[in-house]
């Protein structure tokens, strides 16, 4: 099958190729792998891969031995806190330090003009509430961030503007030195003919559907240790991406690459906004410098609440329209995002285009900047806000239209990805659609017991679509030490995902090792090759191929070895359980009994990610079905149960991933119902950074959530079959919730989180009609 | 944080010695005030620890009905007692509703009873009337949290269950202060001002500490009904909630939480009503539309008078029948 | 002041810290025991003081004077894998724990719950647990983790037939 895009596949080549990132397409330069070892087909026999091996570092996380970046402790290492602004506009006209400074403990203090350019730190002019404006490094965190709260500011404030409204009125002010309105608004993507397709319609739906500023809330905040030798750098880092905050300190502090350590060992949580160095991190080098000791800075909850991305809101006016028997001939969106300071076009836009087969497809997207901390990519950045909008209005076209809404979704599967038109790596969506119906239970007509006439119980369900191909550049290591133990080195991250141990499996089942007898080794820039940030769930698509193929390379090198020892030819070898067999005898070594005879001399197997195929689109796919349960008296919403079923290829630990589905769901169903960000319009702060006042759900809030994904393999994404699933699960959760909530109460919602004065006012809203 | 000096008395009189020092409050669980502390919102200058007492921690019961409980009796507690349970069903269901198990372990009725409103203006150092400032920033803000009865000029609500349930129950509260002089003052005393007082929400004087609460033989067993509506399925503050109590004697109380600087009396011509006689659902409707004929509610709040005219509904045909 | 932790009897004197989390991580290098909130919104800081479930974060580290702590890492005596508690095991093999780092606070609340009631009903331990928060949404794992304790699923010594190891086990027969 096509390996490459453009120029010569020749083995250890270089071509250009395309990567799919949270949505976003990059062109790359890669290199060919060496080799490529044969896809793992759907009926390849796998042992280790597929099976459910307990999380390999659950041990150090249920001891308390997992060390965090905030559990980093150096020799006579220091503290430091950020200052941070609370206005949302403005100038500082005056900084005075100098009680902070006397304060006991307090060593260093760094304010407007003291930081390197390139960290973009401590401007004088204010952008919004929460800017970091000045550090202070004090002996312990207490003294840090009493001295922090000593330090004196005063402002000369400007007019601001936190909402998308007051951002881009005619006499708007200025949000930032250029113009308040990403360049070239709208964004538009387009194909067909709108008006043909709206003409063509015998049933049109329009809606306007709002979504909240969802927080990632990570427990473990952004934080960060440094510590030099000489002119060498070391930061810890709670971080998805070791290379890239390698690369943004070495800019930022303009020293090289091969000066600067990044380390991450464990995180608590990452769901896409630590992607990179932030000025804890430069605060934490800088502080660490000047003093000759090592620095931590961690963010405290309110910085983290309020100054460390968030999912942007959005307002989405859909018009969507199809004929009487549900084919779809056109959907339009216009679609509002308030992006913050800063951000990117990460909008609900795209899976308006990539989820049904519709000929006539059209979005304009409006991205506006705002006075309020920047956004960042979020689980499932942008298809998340859309998929409510596009879902929302599917689900309402489908009761305009008297249709089953899973049937009105089957009717509009797209055979082809329907934006680029290119075909499928593998697709089962329509299975995920069958098999989610069949366990839900989504045609039979039993409703559960109410309760009471007040308590209405209700049904939804809603689909979803996410790029999940991953792709080079990916590099992975797979060592033997002298008693067969295995070593496996890839410079990746383990979010909580389980990285490590889906690594481990695929090493193993790949060498023909125990799995007990592998380590996955990551997390260190120093010692390990490149792989890139674990964002866009691609990390087992993208570094999976390449341990892989390392592990390929290693059992070449041990058959090689081994067939020297057996005076055997190597292909005559098989490899299971750490053994190795002469094929149709019954001579067998182990692994060990080969590694000790090769004493230190070392096998080192080495594997790449290569591009991905040409013209294919790599998706992964799911459908979710909710049941809701909505007390009509005082609006509160229970979610009673949840069937998911999702397509991403071959799964490699279903354990795991079945982990990675109901943690998207509890987090798709905060979205749905408790979770926004509170900013007043009118003084441009946060009102509610803590974690009572931004809600996310707790044990109590969980239905039976029943996870699963349909059977197969995707041999043609990759030669491990994989696609990625942490996104996936959160895109769908929403709609299926507010299409319960809708079918409970009677009356359409179109704007999330679902809170009891939301669905009252739906309830009234019908009543007055 | 200014720093503090930490006490732990053994006798009211060293305690009461304590708490006459400037600055100087009494500490139970500290869930909330160190809380505030943290956010600069309280600065004491001494913490005097009253949970170790002689009777701090007892709940005695009488043979007459009533009970007498211990200001640092802990709300984990209450929430598990038996003859509460028994005769005061209505606080053990609002204690088993506060917080979360390790909240409920931590914190003191008197605590609980002394806690500062969840505010999000008030307890992000806005200027409003708490902070020292003179309007309310709620009040053209973000409200959806804030009073729709009795609110002014201050709109924050009491955040405490277990008050909204003494209210009804008509719990006094014993104060015990300089000299050992001892105060008693009914509970709707206690919250009197809760909304205009820039300091506190209680009645409680400097030097001077809860030492417990009486519940009164009247307001033992009948039928006690709390409800409580909240966001997330625990670990909420109520958006409303609704204390109701009909009596052996036939009295009936109905008092709202959530939706008042202090637990929210309904007017006693309603209470006399439904413990009249049966009530219908027309009539009941009519009968919430009264107990609410005040409320006020400001531009986000309007769904709490709909939960809470649902709430008194349930609660007063539930009342009305037994 | 003296404070027993995990077993061991500490005298401390010197200036303590404001908080029981601050003493048990910095003063005493106990860092399983995390801090998220510091406002007893998130239940990270969970651990059990003289017998009971509290957050360390606002327990004022003064007043525990002459007081017992339990924290994750008194879970297992041994420290090591073949002594995790029950509990942790169920932990490992139901994969309750994605990111990790609420599992310690989740541990404690869940060992506690289980001391004072050791058959509770699944929406006793909803309850029970609600005062800790997962981000990552393990919930429903530790949920079925806490479950399977309480039916008996992991009684006995480490070692034995356990699903983690049952499930490795059925691995590499696979």
């Amino acid at each position: 099958m096509p390996r490459k895009t453009k120029g010569a596949a020749k083995p250890g080549g270089f071509v250009q190729t395309t990567v799919e990132i949270e949505g976003r397409t990059e062109t790359r330069i890669v290199e060919i792998p060496a080799f490529e070892p044969a896809a793992w087909g759907t009926d390849a026999e796998l042992g280790i891969v597929g099976a459910r091996v307990p999380r390999m570092d659950a041990p150090e996380r249920v001891s308390g031995r997992a060390r965090y970046t905030t559990d980093i402790v150096r020799p006579g290492m220091l503290h430091a806190a950020i200052v941070r602004s609370t206005i949302p506009r403005g100038t500082i006209r005056s900084l005075d330090a100098s009680r902070a400074r006397a304060m006991p403990g307090v060593l260093d203090v760094l304010g407007p003009g003291d930081a390197p350019a390139g960290t973009r730190l401590f401007g004088r002019e204010i952008f919004y509430a929460g800017q970091p404006i000045a550090a202070v490094c004090a002996a312990t965190g207490h003294a840090a961030r009493s001295a922090a709260h000593a330090i004196a500011v005063e402002y000369d404030t400007l007019p601001f503007a936190v909402t998308f409204e007051d951002a881009t009125a005619k006499d708007a002010p200025k949000v930032r030195a250029k113009g308040n309105v990403m360049e070239n608004a709208p964004l538009v993507i387009s194909r067909g003919d709108m008006d043909a397709g709206l003409k063509a319609a015998d049933v049109i739906v329009r809606r306007e559907y709002r979504t909240p500023v969802q927080l990632h809330t990570a427990l473990e905040p952004h934080g960060a240790v440094a510590e030099w030798e000489g002119d060498r750098l070391t930061v810890w880092e709670s971080t998805q991406g070791i290379f890239r905050v390698r690369e943004n300190v070495s800019k930022a502090l303009g020293i090289s690459l091969s000066k600067v350590r990044v380390i991450k060992d464990y995180m608590g949580g990452g769901f896409g906004a630590k992607n990179g160095a932030g000025p804890h991190t430069y605060v934490a080098a800088l502080f660490a410098k000047r003093q000759g000791r090592a620095v931590r800075c961690i963010n405290d909850r309110e910085a983290e609440q309020t100054d460390s991305g968030n999912r942007p809101s959005s307002t989405q006016r859909v018009t969507i329209g199809a004929k009487k028997d549900g084919t779809l001939t056109a959907i339009f969106a216009s679609i509002d995002v308030p992006l913050g300071i800063s951000g990117w076009e990460g909008g609900p836009g795209q899976i308006y285009h990539e989820l049904y087969a519709c000929p006539n497809v059209r979005t304009e997207e409006t991205f506006a900047y705002v006075n309020a901390s920047g956004m960042a990519a979020f689980r499932g950045p942008g298809y998340v806000e859309g998929a409510f909008g596009l879902e929302s209005a599917m689900n309402a076209l489908a009761k305009e239209l008297k249709l089953d809404p899973v049937a009105f979704r089957v009717k509009n599967f797209a055979k082809r990805e329907p934006r680029t038109d290119r075909p499928y790596s593998g697709n089962s969506l329509l299975q995920c659609y069958k098999e989610g119906a069949e366990v839900f239970g989504w045609s039979t007509n039993d409703q559960r017991p109410m309760t009471n006439d007040r308590l209405r119980v209700g049904k939804g369900m809603a689909a979803q679509v996410w790029p999940t191909g991953g792709g080079p550049p990916a590099y992975a290591l797979v060592r033997m030490n002298s008693d067969a133990t295995v070593d496996v080195l890839a410079g990746t991250q383990d979010l909580g995902t389980g990285a490590r141990t889906v690594l481990s499996q695929i090493a193993a089942e790949s060498l023909g090792a125990k799995l007990s007898d592998v380590r996955a080794i990551i997390g260190d820039t120093q010692s390990l090759p490149y792989t890139g940030n674990s964002w866009g769930s691609m990390t087992t698509a993208s570094v999976g191929p390449a341990v892989r193929m390392a592990a390929e390379d290693a059992r070449r090198q041990l058959f090689e070895a081994a067939g020297a020892m057996f005076d055997a030819a190597p292909d005559a070898l098989e490899a299971r359980d750490s053994r190795i067999v002469v094929r149709d005898t019954d001579r067998t070594m182990t692994f060990a009994e080969v590694t000790a005879k090769l004493g230190n001399v070392m096998i080192i197997g080495k594997g790449s990610r290569g591009p991905n195929p040409a013209d294919t689109a790599i998706m992964t796919f799911g459908a979710q079905f909710a049941e809701v349960e909505v007390d009509l008296d005082t609006g509160i919403v229970r979610v009673l149960r949840i069937v998911a079923a999702h397509d991403a290829g071959r799964i490699i630990n279903p354990t795991l991933a079945e982990s990675q589905l109901e943690g998207g769901i509890i987090q798709g169903l905060g979205y749905a119902l408790f979770e926004e960000r509170v900013l007043d319009r009118r003084l441009g702060l946060v009102m509610n950074p803590t974690i009572h006042d931004y809600k996310i759900p707790t044990m109590a809030d969980i239905p039976l959530i029943d996870a699963f994904f349909v059977a197969g393999a995707d041999p043609v994404a990759n030669h491990t079959g994989a696609r990625g699933i942490a996104e996936p699960p959160m895109i769908p959760a929403a709609p299926a919730i507010a299409a319960a909530v809708s079918d409970a109460i009677g009356a359409d919602v179109t704007e999330i989180p679902l809170t009891p004065w939301r669905v009252l006012a739906a309830i009234a809203a019908k009543a007055r009609r | 944080m200014r720093p503090f000096r930490y006490h732990r008395p053994a006798s009211s009189a060293d305690a009461l010695t304590a708490l006459g020092a400037p600055d100087s409050v009494a500490f139970g669980g500290g869930t909330d005030l160190l809380v505030t502390m943290k956010e600069g919102l309280a600065e004491p200058a001494h913490l005097v620890d009253v949970r170790h007492l002689r009777g701090a921690r007892d709940i005695t019961v009488r043979a007459d009905g009533s009970a007498r409980i211990g200001g640092a009796v802990r709300i984990a507690d209450l929430a598990a007692h038996g003859v509460i349970r028994e005769r005061f069903a209505a606080l053990a269901e609002a204690t088993s509703l506060v917080g979360t198990p390790a909240l409920r372990n931590m914190s003191t009725i008197a605590g609980n009873l002394c806690q500062r409103p969840r505010c999000w203006y008030f307890r992000r150092g806005v200027p409003c009337l708490k902070n020292g400032g003179t309007g309310c920033a709620a009040v053209d803000g973000e409200n959806q949290y804030h009073a729709i009865l009795g609110g002014g000029p201050c709109h924050a609500v009491h955040p405490s269950d277990p008050a909204v349930v003494l209210t009804a129950l008509e719990a006094t509260i014993e104060l015990l202060g300089p000299n050992e002089a001892r105060r008693s003052v009914p509970i709707d005393s206690f919250f009197e001002g809760a909304g205009s007082n820039p300091l506190g929400e209680t009645a409680i004087a400097h030097g001077e500490m809860i030492e417990a609460i009486e519940l009164p033989a009247r307001s033992a067993g009948g039928v006690q009904h709390y409800e409580k509506v909240m966001q997330r399925g625990a670990w909420d503050f109520a958006l409303v909630s609704l204390a109701g109590i009909k009596r052996s004697d036939g009295e009936v109380r109905l008092v709202l939480g959530g939706v008042s600087p202090a637990p929210y009396r309904v007017n006693q011509s309603v209470e006399e009503d439904v413990a009249s006689g049966a009530l219908d659902d027309e009539s009941a409707d009519a009968l919430a539309e009264r107990a609410l004929y005040d409320a006020a509610p400001l531009s986000k709040n309007g769904y709490k008078a709909v939960q809470a005219a649902a709430l008194l509904r349930r609660a007063m045909l539930e009342l009305s029948r037994a | 002041m003296r404070l027993t932790v995990n077993g061991r009897v500490h005298t401390l004197d010197s200036a303590l810290p404001l908080s029981l989390l601050e003493l048990l991580r910095d003063r005493l290098a106990l860092t399983g025991t995390k801090f998220v909130c510091g406002r007893g919104e998130c239940g990270a800081c969970t651990v059990q003081l003289d017998g009971e479930t509290v957050y360390s974060c606002l327990t004022l580290a003064e007043a525990c004077d002459g007081a017992t702590v339990l924290t994750v890492e008194g879970l297992a005596p041994g420290g090591g894998e073949p002594s995790l508690s029950p509990l942790q095991r169920a932990f490992i093999a139901k994969d309750a724990a994605q990111c990790g780092f609420c599992t310690p606070g989740q541990l404690m609340a869940a060992h506690t719950l289980l001391a004072r009631n050791p058959h509770p009903t699944d929406d006793e331990i909803r309850s029970g647990m609600s005062g800790n928060l997962c981000r990552c949404g393990t919930y429903p794992k530790i949920l079925a983790a806490v479950r399977a304790v309480a039916d008996g699923e992991f009684a006995g010594s480490a070692g034995s037939a356990e699903a983690g190891s049952a499930e490795a086990g059925s691995v590499n027969a696979a």
